[in-house]
């Protein structure tokens, strides 16, 4: 009889260890999930003001211009638009990895982009000039997608884990019934 | 005569809050009129001047390298740029300006010698 209850109070705590480490698991995929997504929406963010700068510049140094003071002013608000949603990224180093090659770029776009004649009562048509901030956008574009694929690998590396913790928490509950 | 004192520059306050352009012929608001009509008068008479980044609608580079790096130009010396001149920003895209005016002083200096 005291065997018998013992082996239902083994199954009982057996079975509620594998629901909790069940529910732990879930608990973990969700919350890594909704931080990468976070974290995936900013670079979105950053992608989608970086494309708006680069169409901004491109056009504003495409062409001779005079008295387009309220285009310059944009593309400054657009710049410091990038330079606060990368610093957002900041938080989430761990996912990302190093962001010194995309300040590196973002840095490199201010001083090509608002340098020189920028803001000038007469402004040349730079083409050199032209080339170049296409060549940056398309770096910064490159190095974004590179803490994109860091994001995903470690939503999958915790996804993995939580799986595999999970099925071993399985495998030994149904170990220790069988045993008794 | 250069008193102890510190002198505080809020650009979008005592200046403007939409600062553009290099050159005084690029508009009222320039890095050239901003350098000589406030900057290198504040540090010819203040110990130490502090300038405050925040609360402008940005800066281009031309004029800031035009504002500080034309400190150089105009006979300072990086060392003395860097002992009596504060740069403050809180903000993210102010901290960028800070460092990029560091650069400039630095990049004139470079071309001066």
């Amino acid at each position: 009889m005291a065997a018998a209850w013992d082996g239902t109070l083994a199954a009982i705590v057996g079975g509620l260890a594998g629901a909790i480490a069940g529910i732990a698991a879930t608990t973990l995929t969700n919350k890594t999930n909704r931080t990468a997504g976070r974290i995936e929406k900013r670079i979105d963010d950053i992608e989608a003001a970086a494309e708006l700068l680069r169409v901004e510049a491109i056009s504003y140094w495409s062409t001779a211009g005079a008295g387009d003071s309220s285009v310059a002013r944009k593309i400054i608000t657009l710049w410091e638009t990038v330079v606060t949603k990368v610093d957002s990224l900041e938080d989430f180093k761990n996912q990302v990895g190093d962001l010194g090659q995309v300040n590196a770029c973002i840095d490199k776009l201010y001083d090509l982009i608002t340098g020189s004649d920028f803001q000038a009562k007469y402004r040349s048509a730079d083409q050199d000039k032209v080339a170049e901030i296409r060549g940056l956008c398309t770096s910064l574009c490159s190095h974004l997608h590179t803490s994109r694929r860091l994001v995903n690998r470690w939503r999958h590396f915790w996804k993995r884990r939580s799986i595999s913790k999970s099925q071993a928490n399985d495998r030994k509950n149904g170990k220790a019934s069988e045993v008794r | 005569m250069v008193t102890n004192q510190t002198k505080t520059i809020d650009i979008a306050k005592d200046f403007s809050p939409v600062p553009a352009g290099r050159h005084v012929s690029d508009g009222d608001y320039s890095g050239e009129f901003f350098r000589t009509s406030i900057l290198r008068p504040a540090l010819n008479s203040f110990a130490t001047v502090e300038v405050v980044l925040d609360n402008t609608e940005g800066f281009g580079s031309s004029f800031l390298e035009e504002a500080f790096g034309g400190l150089i130009r105009d006979g300072l010396s990086a060392q003395y740029i860097n002992e009596h001149l504060f740069l403050i920003a809180n903000s993210p895209a102010g901290k960028r300006y800070k460092a990029k005016i560091r650069q400039y002083i630095a990049d004139a200096s470079k071309l001066s010698h």
